[in-house]
Formats: structure tokens, C-alpha cells, sequence
């Protein structure tokens, strides 16, 4: 019968994972999944599947265990690997093609209507603000809308969003700047439209 | 006006994400944990290439470093050349005997 590995404590395991101890890696990824999961799922590029990705995900930790020096939690390090391969997977995707209002449904529209009365959208208008939102976001080079997202949809602030990713904080307010800008400027042009 | 209608759309949209549950956390599918396990000896066994630079790189600094020490103390001892002896060397019509 195996040992079982369920309660050792994590610096044991990772010890046993280095010295290619197959079932200590199987109890790390059991263990790291469901912290995981939730990180790939929110950031997953279109066509990609979470399965692949979380899979490239624990490979990429495995091959940089080495590198792990214990001066963040583990957990950290090791959500910060699967944001940046996430993100790595948003670059390479393309962007969508120019938006049109025949692209919108019907109460796309009307919210954008309602704005461009200068009213503003109903709580039960939210899920479409939210869709109109994303269809613009689309437009945008992947890192700048993923960066969007996280400050204006999930109000996380760019130091949580450097910790995050080892962006500079200096380079990401730069972009945000210039991502918020490209929006205006989508949004404007839907709006002539 | 136009940045005012943009605002408006992202509070709103903002008030559908926080509305939506958060995200659960699932425990691994049956059957990944092993599979990854598996394939993750064959990550570990293989030779790094970053260490093979790291290693190229430190052996890089310490031959420069010993380079230039050597070529320093060669230096120094031999003695020091004045601005006249250099003139006298380049500049003397009278070719030595």
C-alpha cells in the first residue's frame, strides 16, 4: 500500500517533489488544483482549455522548482506562474475583428443607447453593460484589456495587480493609462456608429 | 459627456460582476494529478538550460576577473614611461646607436 502524503507539511513535500518522488508531485498537484483552477479559469484565453492550461501550468512549476527560494508562500509563487502563462496565452491570441453595431444584440444596444442619452443604465442592465464591455474590451491588445478588467471590473488596485504578475509598477501604470485611453477611443467610435 | 457614458458602463458592468458567485474551487478531475505526476520526472531529470548559462556565465566573470588582475600587476611593475621618455621615443631625429 502507498504511503499516503495527505497531511505533510508542504517544505517535506516540495523536498520529496525534488528528488523526483512521483507520488509527493501527484499530492502537490491535488493540493494545488483547487487554488489553481479559479486563477486559469478567470484568465482563460478564447479556444484554450483549462485542462491543457493548468496542465502547462504545473509542468512550467515542476521545471522551476529549483528556483523557488521560499521567500514568498509557495501558494503565491505558484499562482504567479499560472497568471503569467495564462497571460503569455492571452498574447498570442488575436484580436477580434473591428466592432459593429450589427454585432450587438438587442439589449446591447439599448444600453448603449441609454448611455449615449446620458442616462444611466438600470441594475437590471448590468449583465449587458458587463457583455457590451467585454465585446470592447475584445478590441484591445490582450494584456491592456486583462488589465482593465482587473482595475475598473474587479477595482484591484496596481500594486495587487504587480504583485500578481511581477509586472513594474511604473510600466503597468503606463499602460493602464494608455489602455484606458484605446478604450475611450473604441467606445467613441461605437458610439458614432 | 462621452467619458461620463463610459464610466456609467463600467460601474454598471461592474455591479454584474460583483453580483456574480465567486469562483469554486474544484478539486483536481480524476486522473490529472497522476498523469502530470508523471510527466513531471521527465521535467525535473532534464537539464536546465538556464543553468548551463548561469554556470557558463560564472566562469565568464571569474576569467575576466582574473584576466584583469593579472594584466594589472603586469602593469604595474613594469616601470612607468614620463611624457619626456615618450617624446624622446617618437620625436628624436638622432636614430639610436
Amino acid at each position: 500500500m502507498p504511503e499516503s502524503l495527505v497531511g505533510e507539511p508542504l517544505p517535506a513535500l516540495l523536498a520529496r517533489v525534488r528528488e523526483s518522488d512521483e507520488a509527493a508531485a501527484r499530492e502537490l498537484v491535488e493540493r494545488l488544483y483547487p487554488l489553481l483552477g479559479p486563477v486559469v479559469r478567470a484568465n482563460l484565453p478564447r479556444r484554450d482549455e483549462p485542462e491543457d492550461l493548468m496542465q502547462e501550468v504545473f509542468l512550467k512549476m515542476f521545471s522551476r522548482l529549483h528556483q523557488y527560494r521560499g521567500e514568498v508562500p509557495f501558494e503565491h509563487w505558484v499562482s504567479r506562474i499560472a497568471l503569467n502563462t495564462c497571460l503569455d496565452h492571452l498574447r498570442r491570441q488575436r484580436s477580434r475583428p473591428e466592432l459593429r453595431m450589427s454585432d450587438l444584440t438587442e439589449a446591447e444596444e439599448e444600453v448603449l443607447e441609454t448611455l449615449a442619452s446620458g442616462t444611466e443604465p438600470s441594475d437590471a442592465d448590468a449583465p449587458q453593460a458587463l457583455a457590451l464591455l467585454n465585446r470592447l474590451l475584445d478590441q484591445l491588445p490582450k494584456h491592456d484589456a486583462w488589465l482593465l478588467r482587473q482595475i475598473e471590473v474587479e477595482q484591484k488596485s496596481i500594486e495587487q495587480v504587480c504583485a500578481a504578475t511581477g509586472w513594474n509598477g511604473g510600466a503597468a501604470r503606463v499602460r493602464l493609462f494608455r489602455a484606458r485611453h484605446r478604450l475611450q477611443k473604441l467606445f467613441r467610435q461605437l458610439e458614432r456608429k | 459627456m462621452k467619458r461620463t457614458a463610459l464610466q456609467s458602463l463600467i460601474r454598471c458592468a461592474r455591479k454584474a460582476y460583483q453580483s456574480s458567485p465567486p469562483a469554486a474551487r474544484e478539486p483536481a478531475p480524476v486522473g490529472f494529478a497522476a498523469r502530470v505526476a508523471a510527466r513531471s520526472n521527465a521535467v525535473l531529470a532534464r537539464p536546465r538550460g538556464s543553468d548551463l548559462f548561469e554556470r557558463l556565465a560564472r566562469w565568464g566573470v571569474a576569467v575576466s576577473a582574473a584576466v584583469c588582475l593579472i594584466t594589472f600587476i603586469e602593469r604595474k611593475s613594469l616601470p612607468e614611461q614620463g611624457a619626456f621618455d615618450v617624446f624622446l621615443e617618437t620625436e628624436s631625429p638622432i636614430p639610436p646607436k
